[in-house]
């Protein structure tokens, strides 16, 4: 049975396009505060899994839930209401909206609860763009923000929605190495003292060893490992699913 | 100058009082031609107005957005046929026309870009059909006669100017009231990104449906005068796919997406078709073509947005020439 303290548990879980299994059979357990890194090749599905959890994806097969109520067949408004927030591997910004005011949207939707006023979230958007450094920036209209800001504006969107799980998909991409660490304290920040489930997929090796907790790991569909980043870096199907069958014959008969 | 009259609050509340004083006197003072002429503005400002909270707020362009105007005259011509009071009968075209929106809306407003255009023509097709066939009651291919009021001309012109008038300042508070509220940044976040919107926790089938609503009712209120007033109507007539097509153009024109630019999109149109066009008729349509691709070509964002630019741009070239 589920532990008391599971936030989100995904079982057996199936996407197939066709005759691809983009997500095939994948079960996990993430509990209350974790941190949680999603990792995997390119196309081993972990944007596909986002996207089943999320609901803008209908499985093939499996089950998916989220404080022990089943979500698998949600719509993304209605999870977004009972507390999980995404952000998008491609940037969502609302063109033609101010920073202010795509932050704004995020605050007066939603997880459910007391709508906010407008003044209220105005408030709750410039707390949030504080927390991402952009709050500078909050005039300006999304056309004008370069990459990693879209990557803060989609993070400060999401935290408006005050979520209890956050699933970011490569917030991390496209940033400099000053910049990551800045992102890495915030996501630790977010859950250690705003007490945030987060489970993050990341492509920057360094950062997910650095602040995972746990992570999970896809390839072809599949979930090949899963563990602490010690065990994950150690782990012979990972490094083969990374750098490829023959490296780690090579590796074998090169004792 | 100008540009110090538009932003002082107080001017501007001082403005708009006296453009409301003046339209309400006005029809004491000129001949009903130019009455009819002022309430047929407003109509296709009212119109406009409707049209925009689709194309402007929410993104979506509803071609056939008429099917309401000609849903608004035929329902309240067929109530006030059987006895039936005209703010009644109007409010029961408002019904019909919320019923048709919830009904088509829900799987209609999942098509996106031009499809979503395609069936809006195609609902308007299909129930001006219904209405040209169902003859014993709506007069079929023989139009529809409304009760005439029992008064004399110029007091029957100015009641309609009142009606649509008010129906307009109605447009205009609605849209402001939109703009500023919830419903209203759902709206815009539907326009701006579908799926973030979804994302953040927005219903996007009922808040699409819900604006859509309101274009709706909007629009049915102007059928219902507008048939009361003419006190004849047609499918041809009250159907007419082009009043949909020149209130888009007069949106796009003023600008989308702004409170005042539809307003003054019909303003200008509807002034130039009266003084100009009336003098070539069978080159109207051809006249309407010629303006939408310069419009197209030379004020995309519409005559608001450009003024707004040519203002921002005074205001630096002002800032520099102080420095």
């Amino acid at each position: 049975m589920k532990e008391n303290n599971a936030e989100l548990v995904v079982k057996t879980l199936s996407k197939h396009f066709g005759a691809l299994r983009a997500v095939d059979e994948v079960s996990f357990e993430v509990k209350r505060g974790e941190l949680v890194g999603l990792i995997g090749p390119n196309g081993a599905g972990k944007t596909t899994l986002l996207n089943l959890i999320t609901g803008f994806l209908s499985k093939t097969k499996g089950e998916v839930f989220f404080q022990e109520r089943d979500i698998t067949s949600t719509t993304p408004d209605r999870v977004a209401k009972i507390g999980i927030a995404r952000t998008f591997q491609i940037t969502k910004p609302l063109v033609g909206m101010t920073v202010e005011e795509n932050v704004m949207a995020g605050a007066l939707f939603g997880r459910a609860g007391r709508p906010r006023s407008i003044e209220e979230a105005r408030k709750k958007a410039r707390e949030c763009l504080e927390l991402t450094g952009m709050l500078d920036k909050k005039d300006l209209s999304v056309g004008q923000l370069t990459i990693p800001d879209m990557k803060r504006l989609e993070l400060s969107r999401a935290m408006a929605t005050d979520p209890h799980l956050l699933l970011l998909d490569e917030v991390m991409a496209g940033l400099r190495p000053t910049e990551i660490d800045e992102a890495l304290s915030l996501i630790k920040k977010l859950n250690e003292t705003m007490n945030i489930t987060i489970i993050f997929i990341e492509h920057v090796m360094r950062a997910v060893m650095s602040i995972s907790q746990r992570i999970i790991v896809l390839d072809h569909g599949k979930k090949i490992a899963e563990g602490s980043p010690e065990d994950i870096a150690r782990n012979p199907l990972v490094i083969e699913a990374y750098l490829g069958k023959k490296y780690m014959e090579r590796r074998k008969s090169n004792g | 100058m100008l540009r110090q009259l538009f932003e002082n609050k107080k001017i501007r509340i001082i403005g708009i009082s006296a453009i409301v004083l003046f339209l309400m006197g006005i029809p004491w003072l000129i001949t009903g031609y130019w009455v009819r002429l002022l309430t047929s503005i407003f109509m296709y400002a009212t119109l406009s107005k409707a049209i925009d909270l689709m194309i402007g707020y929410l993104g979506y362009v509803p071609f056939g957005n008429v099917v309401f105007f000609g849903l608004g005259a035929y329902t309240t011509g067929i109530a006030m046929s059987h006895g039936i009071p005209f703010p009644l009968a109007m409010v029961m075209g408002a019904l019909i026309s919320i019923m048709v929106c919830i009904f088509i809306g829900v799987p209609v407003l999942r098509l996106r870009g031009h499809y979503f255009a395609v069936a809006t023509v195609g609902l308007n097709g299909a129930i001006m059909a219904i209405a040209l066939n169902a003859t014993a009651l709506t007069g079929g291919a023989m139009g529809l006669t409304f009760p005439v009021l029992p008064a004399p001309p110029e007091i029957i012109y100015r009641y309609f100017y009142y009606m649509m008038f008010a129906l307009m300042v109605a447009a205009i508070i609605v849209s402001i009231i939109i703009v500023k509220s919830r419903f209203g940044y759902a709206v815009r976040s539907i326009k701006a990104n579908e799926e973030a919107a979804r994302a953040l926790g927005i219903n996007t089938t009922v808040t699409k449906t819900a604006i859509w609503i309101i274009s709706a009712i909007i629009t049915s209120i102007a059928g219902a005068i507008y048939g009361f007033w003419m006190s004849y109507i047609s499918t041809m007539d009250v159907f007419n796919i082009m009043i949909g097509v020149t209130c888009i153009l007069m949106t796009l024109l003023g600008g989308a997406g702004t409170i005042i630019g539809p307003i003054l999109g019909a303003l200008i149109f509807q002034f130039l078709s009266e003084m100009v066009w009336s003098q070539f008729l069978e080159f109207h349509l051809g006249i309407l073509g010629v303006i939408t691709i310069l419009v197209i070509f030379f004020i995309p964002g519409g005559l608001v947005a450009s003024l707004k630019e040519s203002f921002t741009r005074a205001k630096v070239q002002h800032k520099e020439a102080g420095s």
